[in-house]
């Protein structure tokens, strides 16, 4: 497997999860003062780096290879079903878009509520964003060990697909010291979402002995096919519900 | 701001869950597109063998729509003129 097959997919997919992450970091650091959620963060990545590195290690070593292509690809295809139909519902306006700005505001205004002791360790800070980066980041860190599943070269190139968007994510973070909402985050879990639909059935397919014409050469095909089906998708959106109205959990 | 242990457990199960299902409806048809390929693929008819991807991408393609359908179907009947603050603070991280 092609390793940009590995890392584009993780590093598009981290960036929108580590985005989401560092606003509720930037928050916490704004008002409570900045060791204790580094801290957090810090002990949330490591917790995510041992996982990626116990269950990939394990699915490389241990499955044969064609029940790890129906495995993979079958969770790919979970994974990227659920991004791609959120990505779709909020083109069509019934899903919000995600404001990266009003939960930064959200965030702050409870965190100063909670109260702040001087002198002392803030486990508040610590624990508010250990359980962001984790929970951020879990869905990351089964992305990656999916994806890095092949073999070879395929867990270093998907693992070091998400370090890059965290590199991306801290040092931009870092610079413009606000919540990054101008990253396109619906087209960019969009396009992962298309990619991860265009691994699954691939890979599914191949598990069940299927071969494709051209091998990884139909991959462009499936996910050109997977574009048209959206835009099917969101047209019919479009006339079941003319101009959008947002409803969030109810669908 | 709720950070006890137990929230951060309740998060990580339900995230875990969250993983796979988010729509129940699209899970369930993904789990039936494997199973319907898999038995496809396991009556060795040739001719349906060579397009088993084919008939693989149909279906999931088939199952995303229907709940792309449903879901529009449930906006209309249930849209409400929910300030923008108030959905955005509905919706669930991910």
């Amino acid at each position: 497997m092609p390793i940009v097959i590995a890392a584009v997919p993780a590093f598009l997919a981290s960036v929108v999860e580590f985005v989401e992450a560092y606003t509720i970091v930037l928050a916490i650091g704004v008002t409570r003062g900045w060791r204790a959620p580094l801290y957090g963060a810090a002990a949330a990545l490591v917790v995510l780096g041992a996982l990626v590195l116990a269950f990939g290690v394990t699915l490389v070593n241990v499955i044969d290879e064609h029940a790890f292509q129906l495995l993979v690809g079958s969770l790919l295809l979970l994974f990227g079903l659920k991004w791609i139909r959120k990505a779709i519902l909020r083109y069509a306006g019934i899903v919000p878009l995600h404001d990266e700005e009003l939960i930064y505001q959200r965030e702050i205004a409870e965190l100063r509520a909670q109260g702040l002791e001087p002198d002392r360790f803030d486990w508040i800070g610590f624990i508010a964003s250990f359980k962001a980066m984790l929970l951020e980041g879990l869905e990351v860190a089964f992305i990656v060990i999916a994806l890095g599943a092949a073999g070879g070269d395929a867990l270093i190139a998907s693992t070091a697909g998400a370090v890059a968007a965290f590199a991306v994510v801290s040092v931009v973070g870092a610079v413009v010291r606000a919540p990054l909402s101008r990253v396109p985050e619906n087209t960019l879990k969009y396009t992962v979402g298309a990619m991860l639909c265009t691994f699954g059935v691939f890979w599914a397919a191949e598990g069940f002995g299927v071969e494709w014409p051209g091998d990884a050469l139909a991959l462009p095909f499936i996910f050109v096919a997977f574009v048209v089906v959206s835009w099917l998708g969101i047209r019919m959106l479009n006339v079941l519900v003319p101009g959008g109205r947002v409803v969030s959990r109810a669908v | 701001m709720n950070v006890s242990l137990d929230s951060i457990l309740r998060g990580i199960v339900s995230q875990s869950v969250g993983l796979i299902v988010d729509d129940g409806f699209i899970a369930v048809g993904a789990v039936i597109a494997l199973v319907v390929t898999g038995l496809l693929a396991s009556a060795s008819i040739e001719a349906v063998h060579d397009a088993l991807g084919i008939v693989l991408f149909a279906i999931v393609t088939a199952v995303l729509l229907g709940s792309l359908a449903r879901a529009g179907r449930s906006a209309r009947t249930h849209a409400v003129e929910a300030p923008a603050a108030e959905a955005v603070a509905a919706d669930q991280p991910s």
